[in-house]
């Protein structure tokens, strides 16, 4: 059982969880307004520094990964005969990864680029928008269903010097950092790509069935100025809101 | 019991099995002289923690005798 399993079967919020947190600040006579300027005031920046050494192949970060799901799973599963797979699952990994190569040489500052890039795709990325959600839900518990978070909150926010610390290492300079802003902004294009492209498959609503308003409509509009997608033409008669979907 | 008391005592039982399971890969995927070098490395390295007095000599030899091939994990 994990420690927010037992926290919901005693019927108690996660100690340090936002709605712990939150029900505490309330407690101590915070109200709505008091808790949104301390929002204003609060910032969360962690700072991925440099350690070439510790570069670790994308191949057996997917790995550990996996097995870290596995391992949720477990832990989250009430079934014995389905708990006995999920570790079957992991002792498969634990054996993949003790066979893959790990670097063979000196890992560049390309690989350690690659190495930040994975945990901002793949961990800050997807996290990122559940942490807002959940602090907002937990704000709305306490506080009321119309309590929103304040617009333009710079409450979280990632620093690197991964590719950029020029300090005491020659091989990092001026086109390592050109290289790491420039992947790190296409790594994080191709994540939104992706996420519209996912929703463009999900939203399969019809204009025949589904009032559009009037914004979505100037939206979409703007859009198909902007973005001179063809695939609209075909669609924008039908389905709307699927007509702004990427290439 | 407390709470908190069930919660280790669930963590200790699944770092337990995790650590079997990775014996056990060792053993099926090295043989059984490399589990036994890391088996004695590890519960050299609880008795070092535990205050054993010897235990700090024996883990520094343990690990001066390490190859870097067999620190590797690919001795024969």
């Amino acid at each position: 059982m994990t420690c927010r399993q037992r926290a919901r079967s005693v019927g108690q919020p996660e100690p340090g969880s936002f709605p712990a947190v939150l029900g505490a600040l309330a407690a101590q006579g915070n109200d709505a307004h008091a808790f949104g300027q301390m929002l204003g005031r609060t910032l969360f920046n962690p700072v991925f520094t440099a350690h070439p050494t510790q570069a670790v192949r994308r191949t057996l970060l997917r790995n550990e990964q996996r097995i870290a799901t596995a391992l949720m799973a477990r832990m989250q599963s009430t079934d014995v005969l389905e708990q006995a797979e999920y570790l079957e699952r992991i002792r498969d990994e634990v054996g993949i990864a003790w066979q893959t190569d790990e670097q063979s040489v000196q890992p560049s500052v390309a690989d350690e680029v690659e190495h930040l890039l994975f945990y901002l795709s793949q961990v800050i990325y997807p996290i990122a928008p559940t942490v807002f959600c959940a602090l907002e839900d937990a704000a709305r518990n306490v506080y009321g269903a119309a309590f929103e978070l304040p617009q333009a909150l710079r409450l979280l926010r990632f620093g690197s010097w991964v590719g950029g610390d020029m300090d005491g290492n020659p091989n990092v300079g001026a086109a390592t950092i050109a290289h790491t802003l420039s992947r790190q902004r296409r790594i994080v294009i191709e994540c939104y790509r992706r996420d519209v492209r996912d929703l463009f498959e999900r939203m399969s609503h019809g204009a025949a069935r589904v009032q559009v308003n009037a914004e979505l409509g100037a939206r979409l509009h703007a859009y198909r100025a902007a973005l001179a997608i063809p695939l609209m033409t075909v669609r924008t008669l039908t389905n709307p809101p699927r007509s702004w979907a990427p290439t | 019991m407390s709470d908190d008391d069930t919660l280790d005592a669930d963590l200790r039982a699944l770092v337990g099995a995790l650590g079997q399971l990775l014996g056990e890969v060792l053993e099926a995927l090295e043989g059984k002289a490399l589990f036994a070098h890391v088996e004695l490395a590890r519960l050299t390295a609880r008795a070092r923690r535990e205050e054993d007095e010897d235990a700090q000599a024996r883990f520094g030899r343990l690990l001066r005798d390490l190859s870097p091939t067999r620190t590797l994990g690919r001795a024969a």
